[in-house]
């Protein structure tokens, strides 16, 4: 069990706007891992946006899950985590960032600000504590009783984004990934996996 | 390009410790074009090999390695004049000079990084190994190299277990157990990049034979093993390792219960008439009393796995992990008297139904997967309470 990462967002309108991120890719290749970084916020957001105010989503991807709850204020957070992290844990955790972000800082400066003037060091320090199994099996025994028919799973993230969109176009049209990131996904689709011996 | 590469190999030797395949190449004018170096703040190297390149350098490489290959055989056989088989290695590598050494060693090298299962190049560098042409000590750093991008490579893990050998029978004691604790590790990390990586894990059951022996080393394992399966919950074959390192543990402290365990702790149930045999064969006494020792040592890690199964309980390989452990629980009793296994299987039976039960939640997917868990495990519980019932003898 890994998490990778934990992303807050605040909705404005049909767009997010990120106000908190951290982000763990000391597992990926020293070559990835600014690609990595740069899709998982792609993703996150691309997930965020079509999930609906005081809804939960799970949405697997390869070896990933991202876990997303919106909640009815607008604000959103996203966990990022492999198929071993227990989901109950996920969702808590997001649920604890995000009542601790919304206790520092008021709806009005955050409409003001963006991500780099809202420094909040917490997100980082809770990304770290539940990478330990008994961290998180002690929220579990607090939190055992998260109603799972409430969630949403999807098997893939071209099921979220719904009909008549691609994901491959999505990447492409984005202005959030960088040229090198783009030729890296298009690679690693080619090979149809990350990790990939490519002979 | 072959000699590009060797000159990074040459100007950073073992700081280069990651490659990876990358998507663009780097500018024509750069000092390594067309690959990528970085040299990273803490002084380590990474190089990256653009995507391009690589069917033109496999080619090339590969080319060369074959070249060298029927020139090293050749040359030998010129030398010692006998009539050997041009395909076969030379015998000795001192009729070779040092050009095709240099050749052997670059091009399998680049063969392996590419492609980490070609056995021609294994054999190559086999054979300057045995030729004291590379040092084994700088072999175990290429490997490290490979497996970084190869982790699940079982020709590389072949290869590595063949350098071993050699190191491990002229360490002296000390350096020994550094390497085997180095060794631990490695297996550890290819384990983190690839799940139920079978090699890792084969080649970690070899080295737990290594330090068998060794009780502070076995410990050692024991806590390593127990993290990381609490990290690792949904992948068996690290289960199974922790239950080798847990009777690899009870055979060093209590030699007398070797026999009891034979047959590599798999559950499949011994008959009525084996387990007589063992109690008659056995000084009963001594058995009684090493079995009752490591029943108490035993239930520490039942109480372990219940903890986790109270909170996990549609994780089927921690079932799978407390099937072995009761089974084992169950043998170690019967040895002490065969009251006291029918008494474990049935606290074990009401602790399944009172603790592993899934908690009233709709029919969620979980749920409906931890109910089907449980009963099986139940009916796993009374086929086997019954089979030991048997063993009365």
């Amino acid at each position: 069990m890994k998490l990778y990462a934990i992303i807050l967002y605040q909705r404005s309108g049909a767009n997010l706007k990120l106000v908190a991120t951290a982000t763990n890719v000391a597992d990926f290749g020293y070559f990835e891992r600014s690609s990595v970084r740069e899709f998982m916020h792609f993703f996150s957001k691309t997930i965020g946006e079509r999930t609906a105010p005081g809804t939960r989503n799970a949405v697997s991807e390869q070896a990933y899950v991202f876990f997303c709850h919106a909640r009815e204020d607008g604000y959103t957070g996203i966990v990022i985590a492999d198929s071993e992290y227990d989901k109950r844990v996920a969702f808590s955790v997001i649920t604890k960032s995000l009542e601790q972000f919304t206790a520092k800082y008021t709806k009005e400066t955050v409409d003001r600000a963006t991500a780099r003037d809202l420094p909040f060091p917490e997100i980082e320090t809770m990304l770290t504590k539940y990478q330990n199994p008994a961290e998180a099996d002690a929220l579990l025994r607090v939190q055992r009783d998260l109603d799972e028919t409430k969630i949403v799973l999807h098997k893939t993230i071209e099921s979220v984004i719904g009909r008549g969109e691609k994901i491959d176009n999505l990447v492409e049209r984005s202005n959030d990934l960088s040229a090198s990131s783009k030729v890296f996904f298009g690679q690693a689709k080619k090979a149809n996996s990350q990790c990939c011996i490519v002979m | 390009m072959l000699d590009v590469l060797n000159a990074i190999f040459d100007r950073f030797g073992s700081k280069l410790d990651e490659f990876d395949l990358v998507p663009v190449l780097s500018e024509a004018d750069a000092e390594f074009h067309p690959f990528v170096v970085a040299v990273t703040p803490e002084n380590s190297v990474k190089l990256g090999i653009p995507f391009q390149i690589v069917p033109a350098l496999y080619t090339e490489a590969s080319r060369g390695l074959i070249e060298a290959k029927q020139q090293s055989a050749s040359q030998a056989t010129s030398a010692a004049r006998s009539s050997s088989s041009s395909s076969s290695w030379p015998e000795h590598a001192a009729d070779l000079n040092s050009e095709i050494v240099r050749k052997l060693q670059a091009t399998s090298r680049a063969v392996l990084m590419i492609n980490a299962e070609n056995y021609t190049a294994w054999n190559a560098r086999k054979f300057l190994l045995t030729a004291k042409a590379v040092a084994l000590q700088d072999e175990l750093l290429f490997l490290a190299l490979v497996f970084r991008k190869h982790p699940k490579s079982g020709e590389a893990f072949a290869h590595r277990r063949f350098v071993l050998q050699r190191l491990l029978i002229n360490d002296p004691p000390a350096i020994k157990q550094t390497r085997l604790a180095e060794e631990f590790a490695i297996c550890t990390t290819v384990a983190n990049s690839y799940a139920s990586n079978y090699f890792s894990w084969s080649h970690r059951t070899w080295l737990l034979e290594q330090v068998a022996s060794d009780k502070d080393m076995v410990n050692t394992e024991l806590e390593t093993i127990k993290a990381w399966t609490a990290q690792h919950p949904q992948d068996h074959s690290g289960c199974h390792y922790l239950q080798q390192v847990l009777l690899a543990r009870l055979r060093t402290r209590w030699p007398v219960l070797s026999e009891l365990f034979a047959g590599e702790g798999s559950l499949a149930l011994k008959n009525a008439k084996q387990v007589a045999a063992l109690l008659s064969n056995a000084n009963c006494n001594d058995l009684a009393v090493a079995a009752t020792a490591a029943l108490t040592e035993w239930r520490e890690a039942l109480n372990e796995s219940a903890a986790l199964l109270e909170l996990h309980a549609d994780n089927e390989a921690l079932f799978h992990h407390r099937r072995f452990l009761v089974y084992h629980a169950s043998l170690l009793a019967v040895a002490t008297g065969i009251q006291a296994s029918t008494e474990l299987l049935q606290q074990e039976t009401t602790l399944a139904q009172t603790q592993f039960a899934p908690r009233s939640f709709g029919s969620t997917p979980s749920a409906a997967q931890r109910s089907r868990l449980l009963s099986d495990y139940l009916s796993w519980l009374s086929s086997l309470h019954q089979h030991t019932a048997d063993w009365k003898l």
